[in-house]
């Protein structure tokens, strides 16, 4: 590519430890978001989702691989100089009744991101406030109350308006929508998405639901025990999803038609057991496909068309069969 | 019918208002049945099955109305006879299985409770008991894992152990409130497949609540809609999904993402739920409907039949004015 991608996370490997034991959350990954785009990455619980998205905001060292930000790679930065990138980058956190502080009025939670920036009058802080609040469905009347006074749904979209008041380029959503109804969560998705094209944001939109993330993104990474199996345009991985795993999260949605019942295609014995699969792909001890190779070797993100940018790492796939 | 609720409404008296958060409700629970009662945060849905199992605080809760149990009304006996019964003909899965277990305490202590207060006698059978249960809920190793901690286990697995500690005393109705909100898609399906499996072995009943009718549609029998405390459409599931009669119902529906449909279009039902405190007269849902009318206020929201076994409260669509 001879354009440098807004965002380009080059073999990221990150893991945490504890004592001798060594955990890799997230390996050797890869991937670029343009400028303006959305990047839905789909996955359980475990898989290594919220560290990448954490890692790529440098909340946790990267063992080694890239992120680079418009070029600059700030996993080689000092706290220093990463000041000046901060702002750029903000995130939206899953739970709005842990993310928002309490102690603090919605005025002093939307006014820190700015007042850290730059010093600024009173007046000027209420008026900034009142824009945001109007930009996210909030009714400004109410910047003196405290978050505890507010619903779920409110209260995300407070945690919104704070992502937003630094002027970022890149938000990182994770999980937004989890802990809300499924009537609030379609008010959040649509703001998130209107939010999106009128500032020209890129994001990262985190969920373990496939249905969620399709409102949202143009891109889909599904990941599985700290790698990227399958990545390709949002639109052709529904169509055509290649690997056994995201197969599996499709069938897992719950669909509003009696006639078809979502969990009976689960497979109910089979858990994930991270000990089992040391050697070979990671999913073989689940997958329904298994051949002898997939308890070898560990099948490489390959691309499957070349048009598409489709890409999957199966050797169902890769073999051509 | 195993249980027969009726007409209980229940009120919060606090200092600053009267909170109704739950008018003069009705519904019957059947050998075997799985009902979903499915509605917004805030429209009452868990204190209907709190009121009915006697678990809020009196004063300041104020229940009225009846909820028959084998000739037995859960609403109107002595503390002693309810708890005779709860916990062991009736038992509750909770919504969040990390905070519904007691931090402190291995998991077998907990699994044995229910069978000690009822009167179990012997440790060591009421332990072997907990083992099978916790095989029957498919955790690995059960021997082992049930003398660990309740951190020591992923919220699916949890939330499994919760569902072995609520059958352990064969229990006739279980009461699931969101039992798979806090969980993973695929977790989920597991969970409702493996209470699927259990309901037909211990011939169960089960009241599930959730706020997702994409898991109702595959999973109950019948199906309570809720609204601002209220019961908006009750019908079998088949009837609710294929002759939906309350736009309520409709946008409920409509607002589950889907695989399927288009991806510009997410609906969303506009505004909010109405202020609890609030005393409303008319259709509740009146101010986000998409068909309100002038006489929607003016109507008593009452239930009445618009098919067999389908009730609606919608003064338009039995008024044949609005087919949805």
């Amino acid at each position: 590519m001879i354009s440098t991608p807004f965002l380009h996370v080059k073999n990221l490997t990150v893991s945490y430890k504890k004592g001798k034991t060594v955990f890799t959350a997230v390996k050797n990954v890869s991937l670029t978001l343009e400028q303006g785009k959305t990047l839905g990455l789909v996955g359980e619980s475990g898989c290594g989702k919220t560290t990448l998205g954490r890692s790529i905001l440098q909340f946790h060292k990267n063992d080694s691989g890239q992120v680079l930000l418009q070029g600059n790679d700030l996993s080689a930065m000092n706290t220093a100089s990463l000041k000046r990138y901060r702002p750029l980058m903000q995130m939206i956190f899953q739970n709005p009744y842990r993310s928002l502080n309490p102690r603090m009025t919605v005025l002093d939670i939307l006014s820190e991101p700015f007042r850290i920036k730059e010093r600024i009058s009173q007046k000027d802080c209420i008026q900034k406030v009142s824009e945001l609040m109007l930009n996210t469905g909030l009714d400004p009347f109410m910047m003196r109350k405290f978050p505890h006074e507010f619903s779920g749904g409110q209260r995300q979209r407070i945690a919104i308006a704070r992502a937003l008041a630094a002027d970022p380029l890149l938000v990182i959503a994770d999980e937004p929508v989890s802990s809300l109804d499924v009537s609030v969560q379609a008010q959040i998705l649509n703001l998130l998405r209107e939010i999106h094209e009128k500032m020209n944001l890129s994001m990262i939109f985190i969920s373990h639901d496939l249905s969620v993330v399709r409102y949202i993104s143009d891109d889909i990474a599904v990941m599985y025990q700290g790698k990227i199996v399958e990545k390709g345009p949002c639109d052709r991985l529904f169509s055509n999803p290649l690997h056994p795993y995201t197969k599996t999260l499709l069938s897992a949605i719950p669909v509003a038609d009696p006639s078809k019942s979502f969990y009976t295609k689960i497979d109910i014995e089979n858990e994930f057991n991270p000990e089992e699969t040391k050697r070979g792909c990671l999913y073989s001890n689940r997958c329904p496909f298994i051949m002898d190779i997939c308890k070898e070797a560990e099948p490489a993100l390959e691309t499957v068309d070349n048009n598409s940018n489709h890409e999957c790492a199966c050797h169902l796939i890769n073999s051509g069969s | 019918m195993i249980l027969d609720v009726r007409n209980i409404s229940t009120v919060f008296h606090l200092r600053r208002a009267d909170i109704h958060a739950v008018k003069d409700v009705s519904f019957q629970l059947f050998k075997g049945e799985t009902l979903g009662i499915v509605g917004e945060s805030g429209s009452g849905k868990t204190v209907l099955c709190q009121s009915i199992l006697g678990l809020l605080p009196k004063p300041p809760v104020k229940t009225s109305g009846h909820a028959y149990f084998d000739n037995t009304d859960l609403l109107d006996c002595d503390s002693k006879k309810l708890r005779q019964i709860r916990g062991n003909q009736i038992s509750m899965i909770f919504q969040d299985p990390s905070s519904a277990f007691n931090p402190y305490l291995r998991l077998s202590e907990q699994l044995i409770e229910p069978l000690i207060s009822h009167g179990y006698k012997s440790r060591k059978n009421a332990l072997e008991k907990a083992r099978i249960i916790l095989s029957e809920t498919k955790i690995p190793q059960p021997q082992k894992r049930m003398y660990q901690y309740p951190h020591e286990f992923s919220g699916g697995m949890l939330q499994r152990a919760m569902i072995g500690m609520a059958l352990i005393t064969n229990p006739r109705i279980v009461i699931a409130d969101e039992p798979t909100t806090a969980l993973d898609v695929t977790v989920q399906a597991r969970i409702l497949q493996l209470m699927k499996r259990l309901q037909n072995q211990y011939s169960l009943s089960i009241i599930f609540i959730t706020h997702n009718l994409g898991i109702v549609a595959g999973f109950c029998d019948r199906v309570v809609v809720m609204y601002a405390g209220v019961v908006l459409e009750t019908a079998s599931t088949a009837d609710l999904f294929n002759h939906t009669a309350h736009p309520y119902t409709k946008a409920l529906i409509k607002s589950v993402p889907s695989i399927d449909n288009s991806k510009d279009s997410l609906y969303m039902i506009p505004g909010m739920p109405p202020d609890p405190a609030a005393r409303l007269s008319g259709c509740p849902f009146e101010p986000r409907c998409r068909y309100r009318t002038d006489k929607c206020l003016k109507s008593e929201n009452r239930l009445r039949e618009t098919g067999k076994n389908h009730f609606t409260s919608c003064i338009r669509v039995l008024e044949s004015e609005l087919s949805l």
